[in-house]
């Protein structure tokens, strides 16, 4: 279970950690979001609201 | 370390999803002055079961089609006669106005060249659900919240309801980041989060893969079990069947729209002109699983329509699964397969007891969507109770605060703070926040999924009350987050042994395999057209009463 970030889009506004209706998501020191909590239902509210489009959910393994 | 901080309220709204919102919204609209709380786990403009919009509004009575009465017949079927029908019936007769006001803030409504609206065959009879192209829906309501200047608490979870005798006066909630502790009283309190999603476990073991919003646990029948409400329909364990592994749903939009399910055998599964969960869960449970939804015979442009429906909103991810599977509905069957259970007052018929006028069995209490037993009322129930909710709140807004209060709430809300604490510094944490879940929820698996049993209900309670007990002992938590894990797992601990005692309660089987009892395999309609009620005795025992149906509008 995974979110792909890309570097180069990503301005590390935050607003995915805002809104991740479970609570998954976090900065890193890079101001980047990764899945800090493998609890992600696979929403798409991350990648719907990335007004940069930044950000892809990867289905998790047990799932996909 | 969780700071305190008291705040006060004139109605507290616990939930801020479909029906929080709405509540909300009413609210500010008969009293703009009114100080307006909500508590939301996650963030309120993406949270809830519809954080991604919802395709159909699935009970409206359209004026010039079928009839709030013609609902009310169609509703005692599908809920094989277990209901008091007056709360659906007014939930039928507001239901269009409902449509309108939702129309009215830009939620589109696709209409047929006539004109009319797209009217859908989901009930056993009669076309009830009425298509929506709404994927921002909760953006909408979002938006039509902060107009009210109601104050929102984002990723602040409700942990318990405060009480003084029999009236609900506010409640405290854990902010799942920063750990603060907060302490609301109110003059009226709304439930409204939810049923218990995280339930049994699904197929796949991803204890996150659920059917329904994994977010909620079952948080609003276990504050309101232990604060003493009334709670009906545990033992009715709902299962639906949707894509396997991926597990999210797609019956409505390709059954309604010609789709066809097909058996193992090949054979296809006659359904009426409707859609028949308990029909499909029947063929697995005989043995003709797997089954499948079959599109390959529609035209393309019909496809098209039902990808972009299943593609975009709701579950706008089931896109990806398909794609990484290698899946076309144009020349692949789609393989469904029966969920994990889950309580919900939405979808089934399990939550708080409530009336017409959304009032709970505690007075100042109120509930409404997932969390209240409307039996089937979907989406549109979580709304027209919201509205209904506020309504009723009134006469408490206006009233003054029971005496007495400040000691015991202060009490109360101690005892919680200690609570929580001692979860997180606990010096005998050995076990995790998710290693702990999963043994609950694959003992809820073992024990009370169909087919039931004396044995397996009594080893279900055993099991729950041993939980109960061990989890403040073992359970290992590193941050608030986790710490908010820990008491959604004491929720889900509840609901089990609530639907325990339920199951063990209805000495018969009915709603095909929802409930069936292997030592009590008939539906017994003599004996058993009543509800069974459960309410807390000396906490955490629970007490079994019995109220018969009420089929009068």
């Amino acid at each position: 279970m995974s979110i792909t970030v890309s570097r180069e889009n990503c301005n590390g506004c935050g607003l995915c950690v805002e809104l991740c209706p479970l609570d998954c998501l976090r900065l890193d020191e890079e101001n980047h979001p990764y899945l800090k909590y493998d609890e992600c239902w696979y929403c798409g509210t991350c990648e719907t609201e990335c007004p940069l489009g930044a950000i892809k959910i990867t289905l998790p393994f047990l799932v996909r | 370390m969780l700071e305190r901080k008291n705040i006060r309220a004139d109605f507290l709204i616990i939930g801020g999803g479909s029906a929080g919102c709405m509540a909300a919204i009413r609210a500010g609209e008969l009293n703009p002055e009114a100080e307006i709380v909500i508590f939301e786990k996650g963030h309120i403009r993406r949270s809830g079961t519809i954080a991604m919009g919802m395709d159909a509004l699935n009970v409206v009575a359209v004026p010039g089609g079928d009839t709030p009465e013609d609902y009310i017949a169609s509703l005692i079927k599908s809920c094989h006669k277990i209901l008091d029908v007056r709360p659906s019936y007014v939930m039928a007769k507001r239901s269009f106005a409902i449509l309108q006001r939702l129309e009215s803030w830009g939620v589109n409504f696709p209409k047929g060249e006539n004109g009319d609206y797209e009217r859908l065959q989901v009930h056993p009879h009669g076309r009830f659900c009425v298509a929506m192209e709404a994927p921002d829906l909760k953006v909408i309501l979002a938006r039509k919240v902060k107009e009210t200047g109601a104050r929102v608490y984002n990723r602040v979870m409700a942990t318990s309801l405060l009480t003084v005798g029999n009236r609900v006066v506010g409640a405290t909630g854990l902010n799942l980041r920063t750990g603060e502790f907060l302490v609301c009283t109110a003059r009226a309190v709304l439930l409204a989060n939810g049923g218990a999603s995280r339930f049994g476990l699904p197929n796949t073991g991803y204890l996150y893969g659920t059917y329904d919003y994994p977010g909620n646990a079952g948080d609003g029948y276990a504050m309101a079990f232990r604060a003493g409400a009334q709670l009906t329909g545990f033992e009715c364990c709902m299962q639906t069947t949707i894509i396997k592994d991926a597990n999210i749903p797609l019956l409505y939009i390709t059954l309604t729209r010609g789709g066809k399910v097909i058996n193992a055998l090949g054979e296809e599964i006659d359904m009426g002109g409707t859609v028949s969960v308990d029909k499909m869960l029947r063929e697995y449970w005989e043995g003709r699983g797997p089954l499948f939804i079959r599109l390959d015979h529609l035209p393309e442009d019909e496809i098209r329509k039902i990808e972009s429906i299943l593609f975009t909103t709701e579950r706008p991810m089931q896109k990806r699964f398909f794609e990484e599977r290698g899946l076309n509905f144009r020349q692949h069957p789609v393989e469904i397969y029966p969920t994990e259970i889950y309580l919900c007052g939405g979808h089934g018929m399990t939550g708080l007891v409530v009336d017409e006028t959304a009032a709970t069995t505690l007075e100042g209490l109120f509930a409404a969507g997932d969390v209240a037993c409307v039996p089937r009322q979907h989406l549109t129930g979580a709304f027209v109770f919201g509205e209904i909710a506020a309504e009723s709140a009134q006469e408490f807004l206006a009233a003054g605060m029971p005496g007495g209060l400040s000691s015991e709430i202060e009490e109360q809300a101690n005892q919680e703070y200690n609570r929580l604490v001692s979860l997180i510094n606990n010096p005998g944490g050995i076990i995790g926040v998710k290693e702990f879940e999963y043994k609950v929820r694959r003992i809820i698996n073992d024990y009370l999924t169909s087919p039931k049993n004396e044995l397996k209900l009594k080893n279900a309670i055993l099991w729950m009350q041993k939980f109960r007990e061990d989890l403040p002992k073992v359970i290992k938590v590193r941050d608030y987050h986790e710490l908010a894990r820990a008491v959604e797992i004491g929720f889900i601990i509840d609901c089990a042994e609530l639907c325990g005692m339920a199951s063990l309660a209805r000495k018969e089987s009915r709603w095909g395999v929802r409930h069936f009892r292997s030592d009590y395999p008939e539906t017994d309609d003599a004996n058993w057209l009543k509800h069974v009620i459960l309410q807390r005795g000396n906490y955490p025992e629970i007490n079994t009463s019995y109220k018969p149906v009420d089929h009068k509008v």
